[in-house]
């Protein structure tokens, strides 16, 4: 579109340049980069005699009073509506395939027994938590941890923003709570609940491994191009 | 007269403008569709790039619109263009927009009055 073509060396000032106004992740500077770039050779063309600083000077006041934070907020927006849509489509995917069904209710009932079993013969060890809790707990806990290993360990904007559309605690706190704490609930309606987590458990970590790997491909794009 | 999309009328009608576009060209990039709507209106309109990608985004996000990248020049290019989802609203919401422009033009054309 533009005649003039910046070279390698002054994409990578460019790209420094983004960086030095607070936009670091590969991921937003390849956002503007493009953008930025095609404004500066604008500039140039426009006036042969504009040193190629001054025409960076130019392009940048082109964007603005708020430069390029616009275009930062409405990308992550953008991220993160990405991820929720990709988190919550695996979710009820998988709740709502034929053959997970029943074995998503034979897990939800085996915990409820399980946990009902624990409680009756006060099985508590860790601080008045039944141990069916307890290893329940673990073993999400382990499961997000092997999940956020495997798929991306670094951190960036994809991957954070992926891993902030999940929602992880309340589901611990009601794992771990004692019975004990909730004198007015029958016990059964405690095992209930205990039932009913650990599916949403089962569903929540298969959606997030899912979202964390939309993230990673879609990070190992970015990645190769601000590499190349 | 320039205008941008501070003008009410042009901020309402911003996507149906990207949408118009991607109709005509069926794939186009940030920078490229600023320079159409500068190069096509002469001048007298300015899309901000701050207005343009949150828009872009937005569209996006409806899912009206896909995107592919391509390296260009040594750089990451982004290039937008309707779903098919995208091309079916397009033509429904110029429709839209050229009704109430119309209905606009005889309001303004009109003697208005009680009478």
């Amino acid at each position: 579109m533009n005649n003039i073509k910046l070279t390698g060396e002054q994409l990578k000032e460019l790209a420094g340049y983004i960086k030095t106004k607070g936009f670091k992740d590969p991921a937003i500077i390849n956002e503007i980069l493009d953008h930025f770039a095609c404004k500066v050779e604008e500039e140039m063309e426009i006036d042969s005699s504009l040193s190629f600083y001054d025409a960076v000077h130019k392009a940048r006041n082109s964007f603005g009073v708020m430069g390029f934070a616009p275009i930062a907020a409405s990308f992550t927006k953008q991220l993160r509506s990405r991820y929720r849509k990709v988190y919550w489509k695996n979710f009820w995917q998988t709740a709502s395939a034929p053959l997970h069904i029943p074995l998503l209710l034979v897990l939800g009932y085996g915990c409820f027994k399980c946990w009902l079993w624990a409680n009756a013969h006060n099985y508590q060890h860790l601080m008045d938590m039944n141990d069916v809790s307890a290893i329940l707990t673990l073993g999400y806990v382990i499961a997000q941890a092997v999940i956020m290993y495997k798929e991306e360990t670094r951190k960036n904007l994809y991957k954070q923003t992926a891993f902030g559309v999940v929602w992880f605690f309340p589901w611990m706190l009601i794992y771990i709570m004692p019975h004990s704490n909730r004198p007015n609930i029958p016990v059964w309606v405690s095992a209930f609940i205990i039932g009913i987590l650990s599916i949403l458990a089962v569903l929540q970590l298969i959606a997030l491994r899912a979202t964390m790997k939309a993230a990673a491909a879609d990070y190992n794009e970015v990645e190769q191009f601000f590499n190349a | 007269m320039k205008t941008n999309e501070s003008n009410p009328v042009i901020k309402g009608s911003l996507s149906t403008i990207i949408m118009k576009l991607l109709e005509n060209n069926s794939r186009m990039y940030g920078y490229e569709m600023t320079k159409a709507v500068r190069e096509i209106t002469q001048n007298k309109m300015n899309i901000t790039e701050a207005a343009l990608y949150p828009a872009l985004h937005k569209l996006l996000d409806e899912g009206l619109l896909e995107t592919t990248t391509e390296q260009v020049d040594g750089r990451m290019r982004k290039y937008y263009a309707l779903t098919k989802k995208g091309k079916k609203e397009t033509i429904v919401k110029i429709d839209a927009l050229k009704d109430a422009l119309e209905s606009v033009q005889i309001l303004l054309n009109s003697k208005l009055g009680n009478e």
